[in-house]
């Protein structure tokens, strides 16, 4: 049953690393995050009930510790209300914040929406998959998607330009 | 005679955007019905889907990299990060099993394979720890706990042996302590003192009272990634736990047992240390230290 469980694991962990390069913007902490993930799942490999989605399970461990770690850290990158609101009320062609790539736009959301949407968005979950994950009802998973996709469009992504040529193409 | 039509709300559009109505084209192609008559809504659901695929470009590239060699490690070594909250747990878990007793002298200390004995409450502890008890016992900050109208552990232990302890000094090893406390049940106490160091691995110090006084070498043992080294001192039996190696853990153990062991040929009263100025020994209070209610500060 271990070896069962580590080669379901093993699958995941591209995409584990992915989800974590995402939170993280750092491929070194990204990678250690996705260590300290794999050796709690090993050691709590009996708490995982196969009823369950592995998926989830791990990337529910993985969002767990990075949440540990940013608390610990006091690290708060989330963009203010006010000042998502401020650009969302702009005219897009006067919004300040058009050079911004989608990693730095992300990185400026609350964690809690950057979280969701990279489930859904990134890794392909469905909502109820992505409630799952974070523990969350789904409608919580609704409303942090939908938030944080009006942050991303009032940070600038997609600029004008770039949702233009996703149109031509 | 026709079925209505359900109406489209945002949770049509959110779905839609995300791909998620694919598995029910009759509502994807009402949703794309709706969105044509509507410019506005239209463009929005159409910045959501750049924005998706933006984001699934970005990080695409991850997926086709290499995997580090030490994330597939981290699934064989069936090792354990013997963290803090972990090592914290191991003590409180040996005392509860009620089995201190050969440990602290109660049993003769050539009891059949103590080292295995030992072991095997630890990776039980270290087990049952993982299941039960998170993050418990993790200190918030860095600072010795135990302040006014609580049971100071060292004042405790003192009494017990009637001799002023101090915390063994492993600054030199590069720890320090960060938490202190009793943990112990039916009469079986200990005091539990939380060692971490920058860029090292923690380790958690088990002393217990004992009745006998004879002294031992130092024990090591290893299971599943933890490795305790233990031995008795006179009045008092300790062990200390770490992922670490051999050499580490034995450094620990004699640090320990040299900060009791430097003043044993000066004043007896002071035989095991004098607790350090701003650390006096406080009076001991009545104790009824159920290990699963002791919270991390050490307090009930």
């Amino acid at each position: 049953m271990t070896n069962d469980i580590k080669w379901l694991i093993s699958r995941e962990i591209p995409h584990l690393r992915r989800y974590a390069r995402a939170l993280l913007q750092n491929a070194e902490a990204a990678d250690d995050l996705v260590q300290d993930c794999l050796e709690r799942a090993i050691r709590k490999r009996h708490l995982w009930r196969r009823e369950g989605s592995i998926r989830s399970w791990l990337f529910r461990i993985l969002y767990r510790i990075y949440l540990n770690d940013q608390k610990q850290r006091g690290r708060s990158k989330s963009i203010p209300i006010e000042e998502a609101h401020l650009q969302s009320s702009l005219p897009r062609q006067e919004k300040r914040i058009e050079v911004l790539d989608v990693a730095e736009a992300l990185d400026r959301l609350p964690v809690e929406q950057r979280a969701a949407i990279l489930l859904v968005a990134l890794e392909g979950m469905t909502y109820d998959e992505a409630a799952s994950t974070l523990r969350i009802p789904i409608g919580t998973v609704r409303s942090r998607i939908s938030r944080g996709r009006e942050g991303l469009l009032a940070l600038g992504i997609p600029s004008p330009t770039a949702a233009r040529l996703r149109s031509v193409k | 005679m026709t079925q209505e039509s359900r109406p489209i709300d945002e949770r049509d559009i959110q779905a839609y955007a995300d791909g998620l109505l694919d598995r029910d084209p009759a509502r994807r192609i009402e949703v794309e019905q709706w969105l044509r008559s509507r410019p506005a809504e239209a463009t929005r659901c159409w910045d959501y889907r750049v924005q998706n695929t933006l984001i699934a470009e970005r990080y695409a590239g991850v997926l086709e990299e290499p995997v580090p060699d030490r994330l597939y490690r981290a699934l064989d070594a069936h090792r354990s990060v013997f963290g803090l909250a972990r090592a914290a747990a191991f003590a409180a878990t040996i005392l509860t099993a009620g089995a201190i007793g050969w440990w602290t002298g109660v049993e003769s200390v050539s009891s059949p394979s103590p080292a295995l004995r030992f072991a095997e409450l630890v990776s039980e502890g270290s087990r049952l720890s993982q299941a039960s008890h998170g993050n418990a016992g993790v200190p918030a900050s860095g600072q010795l706990v135990g302040g006014a109208g609580q049971v100071h552990p060292l004042g405790w232990l003192s009494e017990q042996i009637t001799i002023p302890l101090r915390l063994p000094d492993l600054s030199a090893l590069g720890y320090m302590p960060v938490e202190r406390r009793l943990v112990g049940s039916r009469g079986a106490k200990a005091v539990e003192v939380k060692y971490a160091g920058v860029d090292r691995k923690p380790v958690v110090l088990l002393i217990a009272p004992r009745w006998q006084d004879e002294t031992s070498d130092i024990e090591i043992v290893e299971r599943e990634g933890l490795r305790i080294a233990y031995g008795f001192r006179g009045p008092l039996g300790y062990g200390v736990a770490g992922e670490m190696n051999e050499d580490v853990i034995r450094q620990v153990a004699e640090a320990v047992q040299r900060s009791w062991d430097q003043s044993t040929t000066g004043n007896p009263a002071s035989a095991m240390g004098i607790e350090p100025s701003g650390l006096p020994v406080e009076p001991v209070q009545p104790l009824a230290v159920n290990p699963r209610t002791v919270r991390g500060d050490g307090t009930m």
